[in-house]
């Protein structure tokens, strides 16, 4: 084969992926057994619970299988998203069985990583740009988790309060930090 | 049922609106498409440009042109000092350092490829790391359940006094994920320490052999006898579901028996093609693909056929 013939696709990833239909295809068939199993597996919690579970699995789902780049695909994934966090939130809230001011910034620090982590997940293509507008916004987050950390273990020695809570921020900016995807 | 209706609303609502920010977001942009023809139908040699050379070919407003090479710079595109820019390889994935020592050891070759070995599938232990969440899930299922009374007790015992024991559970889901992507990470930035592979146009294919390494592998491009492209049954099925498209690129060197085997690389098939341009000693492939690559790196919405 001549150099001038090797062939290149207009998204390098096509040549390794499902054709888009394939792909539409694998979500809805993963999709319609998830909802199987859900509806087989009978633990007497309300529907509510089910959907919430639902949402999040069709969420977790698609930026692994779905792998198109185009717009559409950019606007349903942050479309699910924002389902996905609607559902957590409206379960956190149904969890809450006390509004002590400890166990409310476990609540607030269990919905900050969820937020954090989907958006990971679900909007790659912007978490990974590596930008000042992302450092910065890292740094409000890895704040805001420092402050509610220190909330729930200040009931702690203060070795546990003070260390804990940097570590724990430490790790926490570390995990959300815009990485290379190679 | 009320609380029903309000899941649904606002599962919807959410939907809706981050959807259309979504839709925003993702747009095309004619602009940075113009700055991008720019570049490449003018520098595509990688040397420096002005931005006031691009706002000249474009005839866009300076500060606009400003703004789109800051954000092709984000995106390792083009590199800026000041206001001067040069085009990096679309498929080079190197980190800035990385970039930098490759250029420094192969005296200032023009890069075609730079990248990093998948760091999990030569070594599946590494996924090991995961059972440390699953861990984590587990014991959570096992309090909130009340499985284990003595464990939940337990629980109970060390959380301070009125602190619910389900938020406390929430808060370790969230910190196991943390951990694992921290961890996630760490294992990442090892990999690029080790395995990076750099292929130049004069210089050949540069490779680590081991941690504390300085790119001391070569094949000198004259020394490329064959090369050969490799999927194995799991290379292929994980390609439909990873990140990174990989596969395993096979070099046979004159004069030397075994084949030098670069595992589980990114983008395996342009490696190959770039690899094959450097052994026929012509880049006619590279440019004619440029604003292909380019634009694919960019991901610029171009227009699909």
């Amino acid at each position: 084969m001549k150099e001038d013939e090797f062939p290149i696709p207009k998204r390098l990833e096509d040549a390794y992926r499902f054709k888009p239909a394939t792909q539409l295809l694998v979500y809805i068939v993963l999709l319609v057994i998830g909802a199987l199993i859900l509806s087989v597996v009978k633990l007497g919690w309300p529907l509510d619970l089910y959907i919430v579970i639902f949402v999040v699995y069709a969420a977790l789902l698609f930026p692994v299988v779905i792998k198109i780049e185009n717009q559409w695909k950019v606007s349903f994934s942050l479309g699910l998203y924002g389902a996905a966090m609607a559902a957590i939130i409206y379960w956190t809230v149904t969890l809450l069985e006390s509004f002590d001011l400890r166990s409310v910034s476990l609540y607030v620090l269990f919905l900050l990583i969820m937020t954090v982590e989907l958006f990971h997940h679900l909007g790659e293509d912007i978490a990974y740009e590596e930008d000042k507008k992302v450092y910065i916004g890292v740094a409000i987050l890895s704040v805001i988790f420092f402050i509610f950390l220190y909330m729930f273990l200040s009931a702690y020695d203060w070795r546990i309060t003070v260390f804990g809570s940097i570590l724990a921020t430490i790790l926490f900016a570390y995990a959300i930090l815009p990485e290379k995807p190679i | 049922m009320v609380n029903f209706i309000w899941l649904i609303v606002s599962i919807i609502v959410a939907f809706g609106t981050c959807s259309f920010i979504g839709w925003k977001i993702a747009r095309r942009n004619p602009d940075l498409e113009k700055v991008i023809d720019a570049i490449v139908s003018h520098y595509l040699d990688e040397r420096r440009f002005h931005v006031d050379r691009i706002v000249e070919i474009t005839g866009l407003p300076k500060n606009r042109v400003e703004r789109i090479l800051k954000k092709l710079e984000a995106r390792g595109i083009v590199r800026g000092r000041g206001k001067m820019y040069q085009l990096v390889d679309p498929l080079v994935f190197l980190t800035s350092t990385d970039l930098e020592r490759a250029r420094r050891i192969t005296k200032d070759d023009n890069i075609l490829y730079g990248a990093y070995q998948n760091p999990y599938l030569p070594r599946l232990y590494f996924l090991a790391m995961y059972l440390i969440f699953a861990a984590d899930i587990i014991f959570v299922l096992l309090v909130f359940f009340n499985v284990l009374p003595s464990l939940t007790n337990w629980v109970q015992n060390i959380l301070p006094e009125g602190v619910s024991i389900n938020a406390f559970l929430l808060f370790l889901i969230g910190m196991g994920i943390i951990f694992v992507d921290a961890l996630d990470n760490v294992i990442k930035a090892w990999a690029r320490e080790k395995y990076s592979v750099v292929v130049g146009e004069k210089s050949g294919i540069s490779y680590d052999k081991s941690l504390a390494d300085e790119l001391s592998g070569k094949i000198r491009r004259g020394a490329i006898e064959d090369v050969d492209l490799q999927f194995t049954l799991l290379q292929k099925l994980l390609n439909y579901f990873i990140r990174v498209p990989i596969g395993d690129v096979v070099v046979k060197v004159k004069g030397q028996e075994e084949p030098v085997v670069f595992k589980n690389m990114p983008y395996p098939r342009e490696l190959f093609y770039v690899i094959r341009s450097i052994q026929l000693g012509s880049l006619g492939w590279r440019k004619r693909h440029a604003r292909t690559l380019m634009m694919w790196r960019a991901r610029a919405m171009v227009p699909t056929g």
